[in-house]
């Protein structure tokens, strides 16, 4: 927020973020993707139901970088 | 699922031990619904007026503003709550919700930031280095975020 602040200013870091806000803990973490605007096509899931009999559903969820970056 | 990769014991309640470490941290808390800042009562008005007035005041602002309640929770419900295998874009909606929250914390930090400060003449705009080690204090001087995956002001 800080980084975004000293080089874009203050309505860009704050009033255009909460316009149009950034969707992934990477455009977080790396405010550069979120500037230029970087889109990332979300990885594909297997078709679970097809590809493997009986199972057992335990948890789901999308891992960001900020899952991952520690 | 840290259970499920062995990371912790089966019967390990994460729940618990987060609630009593994150409790340990509190000072107080702002409520959007409410528009309320609510204090603790061992937590002096001198220590609450510098280090959660400058948090909470943004908050409300944007709660008036832009709706902060709903706009917090603008990400697709849970995907564990929901039945069918999710699809691609529902994948990617799930993490709207954390980077909205960073976005909101962020901000907040900002300011906070700004109004330690600019009693010394000093803005986060012209003193990177003072930001970059008081930052660096408050995510490494607090244990509990690097550890539990949250973010530093949740």
């Amino acid at each position: 927020m800080v980084n975004l602040l000293r080089k874009n200013g203050r309505e860009r870091a704050f009033a255009a973020v909460l316009a149009n806000p950034p969707h992934t803990t990477r455009q977080i973490m790396e405010p550069e993707t979120y500037l230029s605007g970087e889109k990332i096509e979300p990885m594909r899931v297997p078709a679970f139901g097809r590809d493997f009999k009986n199972y057992q559903k335990f948890d789901i969820g999308a891992m960001g970088e900020f899952d991952v970056a520690c | 699922m840290l259970k499920k990769f062995g990371l912790l014991p089966r019967d390990f309640d994460l729940e618990k031990l987060l609630i009593a470490l994150l409790r340990e941290q509190v000072a107080g808390y702002y409520d959007p619904k409410t528009k309320t800042v609510t204090l603790l009562d061992w937590v002096s008005i001198e220590e609450g007026r510098s280090q959660l007035w400058p948090t909470s005041l943004p908050m409300h602002f944007r709660t008036k503003t832009i709706g902060l309640d709903k706009w917090m929770k603008k990400g697709d419900k849970d995907l564990a709550e929901i039945k069918k295998d999710p699809t691609p874009a529902r994948h990617e909606n799930d993490e709207i919700d954390n980077a909205r929250q960073a976005v909101i914390e962020g901000q907040a930090e900002a300011v906070m930031l700004q109004y330690v400060l600019a009693p010394v003449g000093h803005s986060i705009i012209d003193s990177p280095q003072l930001v970059d080690s008081m930052e660096d204090e408050m995510i490494n001087g607090t244990p509990i975020p690097r550890s539990s995956k949250t973010l530093p002001f949740s």
